[in-house]
């Protein structure tokens, strides 16, 4: 399989330098472009895999790019912006694109969800052919009942015993917002007492095995003042 | 056509009608007046017209009253027959009673008394005569019933019989002989003859009757022609009343009792009827052109008057001075009036009813005096409760419009009429709603510059940094660098990630204070907030030398807020905890509740001498020195309270000695909580709530 290409978009010509150091590591081939009408003229040129776009450019900004890429592309794009506002997120991504990094970013997170959405993008063929009817998805998280097993990005995940059975309960409730004493009672078996602090011990390991950042969880959220809950995607 | 000739037209035709209306008036008072002086009913008038005079009721009765006056003579009162007498040539009578051998006669012959009619001498037509046996009429060669109704008659000569047969019962056919001759053409000249005065009222009748028709005839043509013309009369109609609506009202009334009284001299004059009639007409007319007047120019009848211009003048005074003192003055003015119209209605009612005087109880002057001061009155003490009522309006909806500021409203204004007495008030109101209007304006306009001037330096500083941070990490990766190098780059890794979380938090903070901030209220239970932040950060509490006593209520106390906000607010105090409290001490974390609020507070032993505002540590960049230099932004606690504000909360600070306290309010929810029985099931609905939203 030939390396996979990257297009990096930004107007500062010393961070698309920086990532493309970063990208290069990692093995992949990478595109440069300084505003969205280069971009555009290289996603038309290019076969690409994965694009790294800013969205406040000069001659055509990031959003309407992705807008247009996403007229006949379905590659994955990660908006990077200085923009930290939820609602900017938000539009970010209702416009197609498929993560939201905010600047100045951490350049390790960027790999990691480089890696993250290039593994998706890739698979998708083998994740249909895996769809039997008892799994549990959300986004690229998968549990599967009959093998008891979770699975991130087609990648098994390593959890404990007690991890698993948390996975367990609220992968099959997505969406249901559990309190930590219903969790402790649930998993362990035991009147809750003082559960706060042991539940919250084991969802921040299971935070650090599913979640690329695990102080902005994707999955596994806490909703504060209430409970727990997975993220139905 | 000619201008002038046409003005000429509209005046004939305007005359006409006047005249018209003036004599068919006068004409018919003076007829129906005469009748009612006279006391004649229209029968008697119709057979004064239709019948001969000696044919007339009014004749028969005279005629047949002086034969009785002749008959009695000759029982009691000789004296009667100079009654007769005064009657002179008009009437001859012969009467002689030969039991007395009385003789009353003018005649210079003895008539003869057949049995059925009689030769009348020359001149004479119309006789009278009773021969003891049988009464006789005769008018020329007629025999006339002159007693009308048989009864009558009958009935009468019954009395003459029977005192006739008293008399003298045998012989009572030669008894008395009575003659009664009428002139043909009765002489009216005679002054005291009861006949001469018959035909003279006969002729004054005819005169008077005729001449009223005549004119009544003659108004009514005029007023016919008039209403022929009815344009030319209205079109002149109206150029009286323009003329009239340029005279000041005062002289108008002023006019209008003047001729008012002018008709009550010439009603008390004793003048004719007619006379009376037309001054009436007078002060009658005035009044329509004033009404037509008023018709015309509505409200502008007032204006042309002094009472009017001095009551602008009053106005104009008044909206220049202060409220109270206007008030006070127009309330005054107000009694004073009213007073005044009282004590003139109440001594006018007294000289008219009270006085006894028959000219003065009569005046119609007077009446209408009395009339036009009540109206005055009442106009008055409505005009008062009218403004009365506006200026309890204007109060109310001043108060109103008091209550829309309060709540933020400076657009909509207030509008009350230039007249009441508020207007300047609600004009200040208005005014001060404008100043405020143009200030929020401008705070607006500068905090929203502010966030953007913010948001684009946050954007311009996080650009760089960018390129900071992803060097400093590529440099961090190379191998083979000195221990020195690598001591450096840890520096400056350090410092790139304070300076980031400086400019995040700057930028969190000033979208905070200007109000920018969008927030997800939602109802958390407090104590399970505190023990989730709690939980969140125990690596960071177990890694320190502090212990962390937290008390939660025992029943759950369920706030209002946005969770995420509350989070941040919490671990920040709980940083702040972390960082300036002395080592091996304990931190007390309490949450408790009171009617409206959920409390978190937090005390510790501070690490510092915190020489320090209460209310200044709050505030952005300010914090004790020693922090100053090390991490953190110092804008943990002013975050904490601009994002406990927004959400309806507070965040005070209270410092004694060294124990530092920071005291969280939340406000509570508005819901109906279960109690702690049904607290799973609360949790339940709660979650199940959040999960459908």
């Amino acid at each position: 399989m030939t390396k996979p290409c990257v297009l990096v978009v930004d107007d500062d010509r010393d961070i698309v330098q920086a990532i493309a150091i970063n990208l290069e590591k990692e093995g992949y081939e990478v595109l440069k472009a300084y505003d969205g009408l280069q971009a555009l003229d290289i996603v038309t040129a290019r076969d690409l895999q994965l694009i790294i776009i800013d969205i406040m450019m000069p001659r055509l900004d990031g959003l309407s790019a992705v807008m247009k890429i996403r007229q006949d592309k379905n590659i994955p794009i990660i908006v990077l912006s200085a923009k930290s506002e939820d609602t900017d997120k938000v539009l970010g991504l209702s416009i197609g694109a498929d993560d939201y990094i905010t600047k100045p970013f951490n350049p390790m997170e960027l790999m990691a969800r480089v890696k993250s959405q290039l593994r998706r993008y890739m698979m998708l063929g083998d994740i249909n052919k895996s769809r039997n009817g008892n799994i549990i998805r959300t986004g690229a998280l998968e549990f599967d009942p009959d093998t008891y097993s979770v699975t991130l990005d087609g990648e098994p995940v390593s959890l404990t015993a007690t991890e698993m059975k948390i996975m367990e309960l609220l992968m099959k409730n997505l969406g249901r917002i559990f309190p930590a004493e219903e969790i402790y009672e649930r998993v362990w078996g035991e009147t809750a007492f003082n559960a706060e602090n042991t539940v919250m011990v084991h969802i921040r390991r299971i935070r650090e095995k599913i979640e690329i950042n695990p102080k902005e969880p994707k999955y596994l959220k806490v909703v504060w003042g209430i409970g727990y809950k997975i993220e139905k995607l | 056509m000619d201008i002038r000739l046409k003005s000429y037209k509209q005046v004939l035709a305007w005359l006409c009608s006047i005249l018209g209306i003036f004599l068919i008036i006068v004409s018919s008072v003076t007829l129906i007046g005469y009748f009612r002086d006279n006391a004649y009913s229209l029968y008697d008038v119709n057979e004064i017209f239709t019948v001969d005079l000696k044919e007339r009721k009014a004749f028969k009765e005279t005629l047949t009253d002086l034969f009785e006056l002749l008959l009695d003579a000759h029982y009691s009162n000789s004296s009667n027959i100079i009654l007769l007498k005064a009657e002179g040539d008009n009437l001859l009578y012969y009467s002689y009673y030969p039991k007395t051998g009385a003789l009353y006669t003018n005649m210079s012959y003895e008539p003869t008394f057949p049995k059925t009619g009689t030769e009348m001498p020359r001149g004479y037509d119309y006789c009278l005569y009773f021969n003891g046996r049988s009464f006789l009429a005769q008018n020329r060669d007629k025999l006339v019933d002159v007693y009308d109704s048989t009864e009558g008659y009958e009935y009468r000569l019954l009395k003459y019989d029977s005192r006739l047969y008293e008399e003298d019962e045998h012989n009572r056919a030669e008894s008395i002989r009575i003659m009664l001759l009428v002139k043909e053409d009765i002489d009216s000249g005679i002054e005291d003859s009861r006949l001469a005065e018959l035909k003279r009222k006969e002729h004054e009748v005819k005169t008077v009757v005729q001449n009223c028709i005549a004119s009544a005839i003659l108004g009514i043509l005029l007023l016919a022609t008039a209403i022929g013309t009815h344009r030319r009369v209205a079109a002149f109609n109206k150029r009286i009343v323009s003329i009239v609506s340029k005279i000041n009202l005062e002289a108008k009334l002023l006019t209008l009792l003047a001729l008012t009284a002018l008709f009550d001299l010439v009603n008390r004059s004793g003048s004719p009827r007619g006379a009376k009639a037309a001054v009436c007409i007078l002060p009658v007319w005035w009044a329509c052109y004033l009404l037509a007047d008023l018709a015309r120019n509505k409200g502008g009848f007032f204006v042309n008057s002094y009472a009017y211009i001095q009551a602008s003048r009053l106005q104009n005074y008044w909206v220049k001075q202060p409220l109270s003192k206007a008030l006070a003055m127009k309330v005054s003015l107000f009694a004073l009036t009213e007073a005044l119209l009282a004590g003139a209605g109440l001594f006018l009612y007294i000289l008219i009813t009270g006085a006894g005087d028959q000219a003065l109880s009569s005046s119609v002057t007077l009446y209408v005096l009395l009339a036009a001061i009540t109206a005055a009155f009442f106009y008055a003490a409505w005009q008062g409760l009218d403004r009365c009522i506006r200026f309890i309006n204007g109060l109310t909806r001043i108060t109103k419009q008091l209550e829309l500021v309060k709540n933020g409203d400076f657009e909509t204004k207030l509008k009350l009429d230039r007249d009441t007495i508020l207007y300047p008030v609600a004009e200040n109101l208005n005014c001060i709603q404008d100043g405020m209007n143009k200030t929020l304006q401008e705070m607006l306009k500068s905090e929203r510059t502010k966030v953007e001037l913010i948001t684009n330096v946050s954007h311009d500083l996080k650009t760089p940094l960018t390129s900071i941070i992803s060097y400093i990490d590529l440099l961090d990766k190379e191998t083979g660098l000195p221990d020195h190098v690598r001591d450096y780059i840890n520096v400056l890794k350090t410092k790139s990630d304070r300076l980031n979380r400086l400019i995040q938090d700057l930028f969190d903070l000033s979208k905070a204070t200007s109000g920018e901030i969008k927030l997800d209220i939602k109802t958390l239970d407090l104590g399970r907030l505190v023990e989730q932040v709690m939980a969140d950060t125990s690596d960071s509490i177990r890694a320190s030398s502090l212990d962390f006593r937290v008390s939660t209520p025992e029943r759950t106390v369920y706030i209002s807020g946005d969770s995420n906000k509350l989070y941040r607010i919490l671990m920040n105090l709980l940083h702040n905890a972390l960082k300036f409290t002395m080592p091996g001490t304990r931190v007390y974390v309490d949450v408790t509740d009171d009617n409206e609020w959920g409390i978190v507070e937090i005390k510790n032993i501070a690490n510092y001498e915190m020489d320090f505002n209460e209310n200044d540590i709050l505030e952005r960049f300010v914090k004790g020195d020693k922090s100053r230099s090390t991490e953190g932004s110092g804008l943990g606690l002013a975050i904490a309270k601009s994002f406990a504000e927004a959400g309806g909360g507070s965040l005070r600070v209270e410092v004694d000695g060294d124990l530092f306290k920071a005291i969280l309010a939340i406000p509570k929810a508005a819901l109906i909580v279960p109690r702690k029985s049904d607290e799973s099931y609360a949790m339940d609905q709660v979650a199940t709530a959040l999960a459908l939203e």
